[in-house]
């Protein structure tokens, strides 16, 4: 009972058990699911999501919401894949530039959300069709993209064990846990609490609310230039079509790790488990066979529903 | 020289002169109070003090150096620190992340946990307060988020400290512990401004007073040689009549009767009978379960138990919206959270009052209007019609939500906390009006945590102590009140007593 109680205190254990339930229920399903090819392979397939709910992680934790996370993310991957191809930079260069731009795009709806008094939701609302057809006019097809940089990156492996990570899921894990830190203990990170949590009184105490938020919207769409590019490493392509829904697909992942759409309250990690909780759910599915791709996006939208009315009903039962 | 002087401060807003001229010395070692009705002037003031507004005109001195602070961190700097009126802190930090945000103690990796919970330890201690400083802000007692409130602005060596209304919040004890910090804080030769509602907290601390009305500067009165009767007369720019002193009359039988209405975990269960044109005082702490019972009485939360009786009968009551349907109305405690759309109109509020009884036949807008107009009249509202509610003070926001319950025809109101935050005269206002509903049947649950107002309206008061039914006095005085409060009185009668009809009515 008393454990009970504990979970439904803590969002973030709550997600933890309901994950540990799924997995044992899973496992004891499906041969070869519980096995560390199966979890390499997760990381990697959901660094994409992992990174982009990041950003939206800050954001929502700053008291914010970011909806052209998706937008950005194909922009720069088609920025990208273009920069490489057409301008025959360096990888590594292009995913320099396009996150610096992206990273200005954030900064640029901050500031139009601080400066001229505009709800996030409009503003954001607005950069997801300003980014997406951005990204279109970069280029309508799908553009391939082979570097011997990129053929590198795909072959790499980090191997601990019987798992094998590659430079995707070390760049989402590593972001992951410094992310984690930074919210936990360094000073931006505690302002963005604090500025979550009660503007007003972070105004009192002299901190400067609308400086934070603009670096949010900033950090936000570098998180998701950054998924961008992660994007361009993983299928090899970048496209100006891809990675749209991206953007409630990485809220919802955060609202699974505990993150509060009130602001203040959320972890990094947390948000991790949300996105490794989705992407569990896809390989269920896969691993179900018979069902189509469409039934991934029932499940986890199912799934979210249910986790977080049991979130609630938890919460209410422990209030009484 | 003196810490902090103000001379000819101005401030306007659209269509309204906040501040006209205002002059204000404070000295070292002095708590100076500023005090005046709603809209004199004073939250601008403190404002302008704090750097959340900057003053039109007017020339602002801080140990004789002319400043213009532009937020609160430039005050801060210049040694103005300020104490809100709702203790904000951020509800997810920590106490000690609280009390440094923004100073925090840094390592080249982050900040320095340790030295960070040590040195908000060490600003507390300096207060005399001992609590957990890792423990969350929203897990600790208003009070101790106050003190926190104040460390921090001590820890940032202010020396000039504004606190805005700072007891609206805090239970007796809670305020008694804040009065003493600043009466040791003006032993250590602070400037200290405060701006207060209360003329009793005011001359149990103040060494001199000064009064705004209607943004000018009226005096400044040297506490010691002043009485509460000058300042209100200052404030109020005229002769204060006697406040109506007749208390509402009880006759006939009970109409309505609670029994056992509880709500698990939050209120016990409480059983009280009212008479028509009946008020009933209900008193109690902070926390004792006052709004609990208002809130429980209309179904406002889910989950209470108990039965009412309406004329007898038992009526079923599952929302606030069935409790109307028999009659009964609340005026919650947080008029802007709970009571009013603050985006609407006067006109519109009161239509959403009478919208029920409508049902589906339209009220035309010139019903509306009409009826706007009457009880604007009726109850002396300060608006036209069409002001937006959000833009009026508080006691016109108070007769607003009064005219609205009114319009829909009750006959029993659940008024919590009516006259928190209202100025002096519209607290005589709303006292009046309330005890005229009463004369002419209207039945009243008054809930106040000014005894004073308690004693003068209601022969029967239910008294309140952790969460349930203490005792119900009859005829009591305001310091029996506060005995029962605090507990331990049993010199009362069992709560379902009525009074007999014609016992002391006349007076």
């Amino acid at each position: 009972m008393s454990a009970l109680r504990e979970l439904a205190r803590k969002p973030l254990a709550l997600s933890c058990a309901v994950f540990a339930v799924l997995v044992v229920l899973a496992g004891a399903r499906y041969d070869g699911l519980v096995s560390a090819a199966v979890l390499s392979n997760l990381i990697e397939d959901n660094a994409e999501l992992g990174l982009a709910a990041l950003g939206a992680t800050w954001v929502l934790i700053g008291g914010g919401l970011d909806l052209s996370i998706g937008s950005v993310c194909a922009c720069a991957g088609i920025g990208a894949a273009k920069l490489i191809v057409a301008g025959g930079l360096d990888p590594f260069a292009a995913f320099a530039l396009v996150v610096g731009g992206g990273v200005a795009f954030g900064a640029l709806q901050g500031l139009a959300i601080e400066r001229l008094s505009l709800p996030p939701f409009l503003v954001t609302l607005a950069g997801l069709f300003v980014a997406r057809a951005a990204a279109l006019s970069i280029e309508l097809e799908s553009l391939a993209v082979s570097h011997p940089t990129l053929a590198a990156l795909g072959d790499a492996r980090l191997r601990v064990g019987e798992l094998s990570i590659g430079p995707l899921g070390l760049a989402w894990l590593g972001a992951t846990c410094l992310c984690a830190f930074a919210l936990a203990s360094s000073r931006f990170g505690r302002r963005v609490r604090a500025v979550g949590g009660n503007a007003r009184a972070a105004l009192h105490f002299g901190l400067a609310p609308a400086r934070v938020r603009i670096e949010l919207y900033a950090l936000s769409a570098g998180f998701a230039a950054l998924a961008g590019c992660a994007h361009v490493v993983y299928g090899g392509s970048g496209s100006a079509i891809a990675a749209s829904g991206l953007e409630l697909e990485a809220i919802a992942a955060a609202v699974v790790g505990g993150t509060s759409l009130a602001g203040g309250v959320g972890s990094a990690l947390g948000t991790a488990l949300g996105v490794a909780l989705f992407g569990f759910i896809q390989t269920v599915i896969l691993f179900e066979g018979t069902l189509g791709a469409g039934w991934t996006r029932v499940a986890v939208g199912g799934l979210f529903l249910g986790f977080v009315a049991l979130r609630k009903v938890l919460e209410t039962w422990v209030r009484r | 020289m003196n810490p902090l002087e103000l001379a000819g401060i101005e401030k306007r807003f659209p269509g309204v002169v906040a501040l006209d001229g205002v002059d204000l010395d404070v000295r070292a070692g002095e708590i100076h109070a500023l005090v005046g009705q709603n809209g004199a002037g004073k939250s601008t003031l403190a404002k302008i003090l704090t750097g959340l507004e900057r003053a039109d005109a007017g020339t602002f001195s801080v140990d004789g150096r002319r400043v213009r602070p532009r937020s609160p961190a430039e005050a801060l700097a210049l040694g103005i620190g300020a104490i809100h009126q709702e203790v904000d802190l951020v509800p997810e930090l920590s106490l000690a992340e609280n009390l440094l945000l923004g100073r925090e103690p840094l390592r080249w990796w982050g900040s320095d946990r340790r030295e960070l919970a040590s040195r908000a330890r060490r600003a507390l201690a300096d207060l005399g307060v001992e609590v957990d400083v890792r423990r969350a802000a929203k897990d600790v007692p208003l009070g101790v988020q106050q003190q926190v409130c104040i460390a921090r602005a001590l820890s940032s060596d202010a020396r000039i400290l504004i606190y805005d209304e700072p007891t609206a919040s805090l239970g007796s004890a809670e305020v008694e512990r804040l009065f003493a910090q600043m009466r040791a804080l003006r032993e250590r030769g602070l400037a200290q401004v405060f701006v207060a509602h209360s003329l009793e907290q005011v001359f149990a601390l103040a060494d001199r007073i000064t009064v705004l009305r209607d943004g000018k500067r009226v005096g400044t009165f040297v506490a010691r040689e002043s009485s509460p009767h000058a300042i209100v007369e200052a404030m109020l720019g005229a002769a204060l009549g006697g406040a109506p002193e007749r208390r509402a009359s009880t006759a006939g039988h009970a109409w309505f009767e609670a029994r056992g209405l509880a709500r698990p975990g939050v209120l016990a269960p409480i059983d009280f009978a009212l008479a028509p044109g009946e008020v009933l005082g209900v008193v109690g702490l902070v926390g004792s379960g006052r709004t609990e019972l208002a809130r429980a009485l209309v179904a406002a939360d889910p989950g209470v138990h108990g039965e009412r009786l309406v004329d007898g009968a038992p009526v079923r009551v599952t929302s606030p919206r069935a409790a109307a349907r028999v009659g009964l109305w609340l005026s919650p405690e947080d008029r802007k959270v709970d009571g009013l759309c603050l985006g609407l109109s006067v006109r519109e509020n009161l239509a959403l009052g009478v919208q029920r009884r409508a049902r589906f036949a339209r009220v035309s807008r010139a019903e509306q209007t009409e009826l706007a107009e009457r009880w604007i009249r009726a109850l002396g509202i300060a608006a036209t019609p069409e002001q937006r509610v959000g833009t009026l003070s508080g006691g016109n926001q108070q007769k607003v939500i009064l005219a609205r319950l009114l319009a829909a025809e009750p006959r029993l109101v659940v008024l919590d906390e009516p006259t928190r935050g209202v100025d002096v005269g519209a607290k005589a206002q709303l006292e009046a009006r309330i005890a005229e509903c009463a004369e002419r049947g209207l039945s009243v649950l008054f809930i106040s945590s000014e005894l004073d107002e308690v004693v003068r309206r209601a022969r029967r008061v239910l008294v309140l102590r952790d969460r349930r039914a203490e005792v119900l006095l009859v005829d009591a005085d305001v310091a029996a009140l506060r005995r029962a409060m605090a507990g331990g009185e049993t010199a009362g009668t069992a709560p379902h007593t009525m009074v007999p009809p014609g016992g002391r009515d006349a007076e």
